[in-house]
């Protein structure tokens, strides 16, 4: 009964955080009382692990904003003076009227202009500005637009992320179900051919890069046997009608998908495989089999559930690595996500946006160590104390 | 009754065949108890192990007869087995029954899946009265119940992994070294424990290489030195008149409340991958002559009730 | 001693020493006969004689065994320099015979002319085909014309060849070397004609680009895909190797220090581990690649920084256990200092559990070196295999079909990896006897 409240609580506050931000922390506040009431050492554990996770948070911005106030902003100038000289230089009428006085003006502009974007100013001024507007996202980008035209990073980053969540979260959640059941299977029957395939398959995990492999797939399937769309999310222009649109999708999604689910269900299979051999060999478990359990509910209750946290971690951690390692796979796929956004931010000295993009990736990943870390102390009575 | 005929237990290991338990019978009336003694690695666990059938590998069980009231189990099917005999007729603590809890439940919700694995269970009310009720046998407090094996010492898991062994109440009990890293007072408990369930006439196979601590239990004796059964028969008359070196130098390496020199036996037991031919002591013992390299010694009765298999008795 | 030979003695442990030592003898052979090709990783010039982006020779031999044309270097069959009017100017005239039985066209035809001359001398080049037709290819001054001539490129040349076949739109060499559909047979000849004021000196080669080349072809700038990968081997090894053992020796010394001192210390540094932990590598590095622009030894202290953990955790947890043995305790109580203890009785210990972690640790520490090469943010100086991938797809190797550009960096990556992925995942199964099959 207990448990139903929390988690039903749990639930309103999650989806309350991005419909409602007032109304989410009174939900919030409430779930803590109710959590310090029941149970005080468990609330304040994760309430620990909450701030563990905001200080980490915290001090990525800091040195993130701190690199670039330094050497970046020396290239920005630099950039800005640049550009300055050949806004005039482009204009010979300019240039004759002001005659010497050409570089005093160049000068000038740059100056101007470097003012304008706080460039003048040490890093540790510019850090409040900064640490505010882009924990917000609303930062203002100088090259990249979304869309709609918006410079907004938010806009921008908004725009991309569902599409890099509908790829790699779509291969992750394929290459999960495909890997844990090979690895059960191989875990069950040791030594036989699906284990020595999982054994095989990790090490191919282990040691390919994924955008290679999509780079050869690109030539196999792209170029050689001219059967899928070498790069992009749908055709230009895509079509109008829903479920053509759709279809279009899967067919540009289909090879990056195959690598993506080719290069990581060994990985999947084989920690799943170790887990579970691991736990199979626990005293418990025998113990278990002693008191006359029958063999589901030993597998079950004795071998899966212990392993419950081990396996959730290699969840949660491929989940947040395949974001990360999305960056270079969307390049070779020129997929337009957030990994290919954040390409070309660096190609183009897109600051703002590098900085979004580090914290959007940042706090992805905080968040999903924080989950876990969570459902470690609810699914392990170990770490709850 | 419990008969254990020519059991043989034999590891499949990559160095070779260790033959862990290589032809050991003995038999056990209700009510009797039986202790096992010998060193470490003489295969007394794998025995305990063959009679429950939880050999897994690279153990098999290859050859001999484990009858109960007369029925081969090792014949019947693993699920009847399971249903009819494991826990319900025979439970076991296992060595090391610290570690026979599982981490993420209470000493409760084990309690209730034993009972449900043997259709004994009768709702929540009922299943928490009777591990109570057990918890309490074992002198546990209630609140164990609700509690999780880290949240208990190891002398406490002991006891809630005996208490757990007596839930069906069976018929046999085996205790695997149920003292073995637990301090003199608990021990003492727990001995006194297993007493008091004998007098209620539970039969008790108690293994240890604690003479001491068997001496005090058990009604039979059986020693054991590297897979074989080398000296058997009753507890009394083993002790007081030992027929086989080897049991006369373990008693001698046992310490007694009485004092007195304590001694060890010289060497170590044998590789049981190779192990030495004829009598598998001959290399340790004092009184080794040419017969004990070339030629098995054959159990032979010294007295009535009293079996030893050495050359020289 | 021990853990060696029974890691040899796993399957797995065997199969990557092995492939590891013959990578090795690879890279002390690259580095001792290809070890000067480094220096001309970025030289466009050296290359640019070579065949641009055409396959590997066996490739060709297997696809279209009677069109390969291999690459030929050819030197002049007839120099004659002739002094005119006294000394005033010189007449030079440079003859190349190209004996020529392929079924295929050239990929190109490449001219090198090192003309030193007082003042610009008139240049003609005459192209003779084994019919008898000539086609005048160049006629200017040698001022306008380049050292290194493609007959493919050279505007002068496709527009006099154009002019003559009366085609276009196919590359020059083609039509010059084609009679309809049929590829001439037969002794082409170039003839090149100098005639300048003063004193003219004239170096020149001839090379005829093949539609193959070597072991593994070349790239679109005509670099040796061969040479490059082997040169790129001790680099990937280097790179793996010092990365992770960078990291694998300061998480040792990490785990070592916080286990055994546990307490305050052990919460403080694990505290620290975790947050290291919750940093999300890749973005970082990237970003510290771009503001810093780090040289390769800087790039692997970068990498080392986000991969020590691992190493930290499982050396703490086996000197928590090992704390608590026998003869470490009995150090203990004869008072013996705890750096003492540490070094003597607890680090020998643990040292096969950091080499397993240094083998482990190879495959994430190339992986990512190259990622950043491949972004463009390595080391430009260093030709890696991450360098060689980035050019690959900077021109497009994979929609083009330049499948030899892409395959053997990126298979060489994998068998680096692979061999110490296996002799980690032997050693990790010796060392940790629950994972061992039975
Ligand atoms: N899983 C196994 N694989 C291989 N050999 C085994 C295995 N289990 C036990 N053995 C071998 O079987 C022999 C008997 O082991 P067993 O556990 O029965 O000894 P024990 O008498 O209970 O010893 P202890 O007093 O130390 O508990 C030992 O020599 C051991 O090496
Ligand atoms: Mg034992």
């Amino acid at each position: 009964m207990l448990k139903f409240v929390v988690l039903s609580l749990l639930l309103i506050a999650s989806i309350l955080t991005f419909l409602n931000p007032p109304l989410a922390a009174v939900a919030w506040l409430a779930l803590v009382a109710l959590g310090l009431k029941k149970d005080r050492a468990l609330t304040l554990k994760i309430l620990t692990r909450v701030a563990n996770a905001a200080l980490v948070l915290l001090a990525v911005l800091v040195i993130t904003v701190a690199m670039f106030g330094g050497t970046i902003a020396e290239i920005k100038k630099e950039m800005i003076i640049s550009e300055v000289k050949r806004w005039v230089m482009s204009q010979p009428q300019l240039v004759q009227k002001l005659g010497p006085k050409v570089k005093e003006f160049i000068a000038q502009q740059a100056e101007r202009l470097i003012k304008a974007e706080g460039l003048d100013r040490p890093w540790y001024e510019n850090l409040p500005y900064y640490l505010s507007t882009v924990v917000t996202l609303e930062l203002r980008s100088q090259v990249l637009r979304s869309n709609t035209g918006s410079q907004l990073v938010r806009d921008i980053t908004m725009e991309r992320l569902p599409r890099t969540v509908l790829l790699f979260t779509t291969a992750t959640i394929i290459s999960a179900v495909a890997g844990i059941l090979l690895g059960l299977v191989a875990a069950r029957k040791r030594g036989s051919f699906v284990d020595k395939f999982v054994t095989f398959a990790a090490l191919i995990s282990a040691s390919f890069p994924m955008w290679w492999i999509g780079m050869i797939m690109i030539q196999i399937f792209s170029y050689g046997l001219n059967l899928f769309p070498s790069g992009g999310m749908t055709s230009v222009p895509p079509p109008k009608e829903l479920l053509a649109y759709l279809s279009d999708l899967l067919y540009h999604m289909a090879l990056p998908l195959t690598t993506i689910v080719l290069v990581s269900f060994g990985g999947w299979a084989y920690v799943t495989r170790s887990i579970l051999v691991g736990a199979t060999k626990e005293d418990y478990v025998l113990a278990a089999k002693a008191r006359g359990l029958a063999e589901r509910v030993i597998l079950l209750r004795h071998v899966l559930r212990p392993s419950l946290p081990p396996i959730l971690t290699m969840i949660a951690l491929s989940l947040v690595a395949s974001l990360t390692g999305a960056i270079i796979t969307e390049i070779v796929f020129n997929w337009p996500g957030m990994g290919l956004l954040y390409w070309e931010a660096i190609e183009t000295l897109d600051v703002p946006v590098i900085l979004g993009l580090t914290y959007v990736f940042t706090l992805v990943f905080v968040i999903a160590m924080l989950i876990l870390d969570i459902l470690y102390i609810i699914l392990d009575p170990r770490v709850r104390g | 009754m419990l008969e254990v005929r020519d059991l043989k237990v034999y590891y499949y290991t990559k160095k070779g065949v260790a033959r862990a338990v290589d032809g050991v019978s003995f038999s056990l009336k209700r009510g009797e108890s039986l202790g096992i003694a010998g060193e470490s690695g003489c295969g007394k666990s794998t025995t305990g192990m063959a009679i429950m059938r939880l050999v897994e590998r690279p153990g098999r069980i290859v050859g001999g007869e484990v009858l109960l009231d007369g029925t081969d189990v090792l014949k019947m099917d693993e699920e009847s087995f399971r249903r009819e005999v494991r826990w319900r007729r025979i439970s076991m603590v296992f060595q090391g029954a610290m570690n026979s809890l599982t981490p993420v439940y209470t000493v409760y919700q084990h309690f209730k899946e034993t009972l449900k694995a043997h259709g004994a269970y009768a709702g929540e009310e009922e299943a928490r009265e009777i591990t109570v009720k057990m918890l309490r046998m074992v002198s546990l407090p209630p609140e164990v119940a609700d509690r999780y094996p880290h949240q208990l010492s190891g002398g406490q898991k002991q006891r809630v992994a005996i208490a757990l062994a007596l839930l069906l109440s069976p018929e046999y009990v085996i205790a695997d070294e149920p003292t073995t890293a637990l301090d003199v007072i608990v021990q003492a408990q727990i001995i006194n424990l297993l007493k008091e369930l004998q007098e209620k006439g539970m039969s008790i196979i108690l293994i240890s290489h604690d003479l001491g601590v068997i001496s005090a239990l058990s009604d039979k004796l059986l020693i054991m030195y590297a897979g074989k059964a080398v000296e058997y028969g009753s507890a009394e008359k083993v002790l007081r008149n030992p027929a086989h070196p080897y049991t006369k130098m373990l008693l001698e390496a046992t310490p007694r409340v009485s004092g007195g020199e304590l001694r060890w036996i010289p060497g170590s037991p044998p590789d049981l991958t190779n192990p030495p031919s004829g009598c598998r002591f001959h290399p340790r013992c004092p009184l080794a002559k040419e017969v004990c390299r070339e030629e098995e010694p054959k159990m032979v009765e010294v007295e009535n009730g009293h079996w030893a298999a050495c050359h020289f008795t | 001693m021990e853990v060696v030979r029974e890691l040899l003695s796993q399957r797995a442990g065997a199969f990557g020493a092995a492939l590891f030592v013959v990578l090795l003898l690879l890279a002390l052979y690259s580095m001792s006969s290809l070890g000067g090709y480094a220096r001309l990783w970025h030289n466009t010039t050296y290359w640019s004689v070579y065949p641009s982006a055409v396959p590997p020779e066996w490739f060709g031999k297997l696809l279209y065994p009677d069109k390969v044309v291999p690459t030929l270097f050819l030197d002049p069959t007839n120099v004659t320099k002739k002094s005119l009017f006294n000394g005033a100017a010189t007449n030079v005239t440079v003859v190349y015979e190209i004996p020529y039985s392929y079924g295929g066209v050239p990929n190109d035809i490449k001219l090198i002319l090192n003309i030193k001359y007082e003042s610009a001398p008139g240049v003609k080049v005459v192209f003779i085909r084994p019919d008898g037709k000539a086609v005048t290819v160049i006629r200017d001054s040698a001022k306008n014309i380049p050292t290194i001539i493609s007959f493919n490129n050279f505007d002068q040349i496709k527009n006099n060849v154009y002019t003559w076949s009366r085609v276009s739109g196919v590359q020059p060499v083609e039509l010059l070397f084609k009679e309809g559909d049929e590829v001439l047979k037969g002794t082409y000849k170039v003839v090149v004609t100098i005639i300048g004021l003063g004193e003219v000196d004239v170096r020149s080669e001839l090379v005829v680009d093949g539609n193959v080349y070597g072991l593994m072809g070349t790239d679109i700038f005509g670099r040796d895909i061969f040479v490059y990968t082997m040169v790129g081997l001790p680099y990937g090894l280097l790179i793996g190797v010092l990365t992770s053992l960078i990291a694998a020796v300061w998480g040792t010394g990490y785990g070592l220090v916080s286990g055994y001192a546990g307490g305050k210390v052990d919460e403080v540094m694990q505290r620290i581990l975790e947050i290291w932990y919750s940093i999300p590598a890749l973005p970082i590095l990237i970003m510290l690649a771009i503001i810093y622009k780090p040289t390769l030894m800087l790039i692997i202290l970068l990498i080392a920084v986000f991969s020590w953990m691992g190493a930290a955790k499982v050396v703490r947890s086996m000197v928590l256990s090992l704390k608590n043995e026998g003869y470490v305790m009995a150090a203990k109580a004869a008072g013996a200092p705890s750096t003492w203890i540490m070094i003597k009785h607890v680090l020998p210990q643990v040292l096969p559990y950091t080499a397993a972690q240094v083998a482990l640790g190879v495959p994430g520490a190339i992986l990512t070196e190259v990622s950043l090469d491949f972004l463009g943010l390595g080391d430009p100086n260093v030709p890696t295999w991450g360098w060689m991938l980035h050019d690959a797809q900077v021109y497009g190797a994979s929609v083009n079909g330049y499948w030899w550009w892409i395959t053997p960096p990126g298979l060489m990556v994998a068998l680096v990896a692979l061999s110490f992925a296996m002799m980690g995942y032997a050693l990790d199964v010796v060392l940790n006897p629950r994972l061992r099959e039975v």
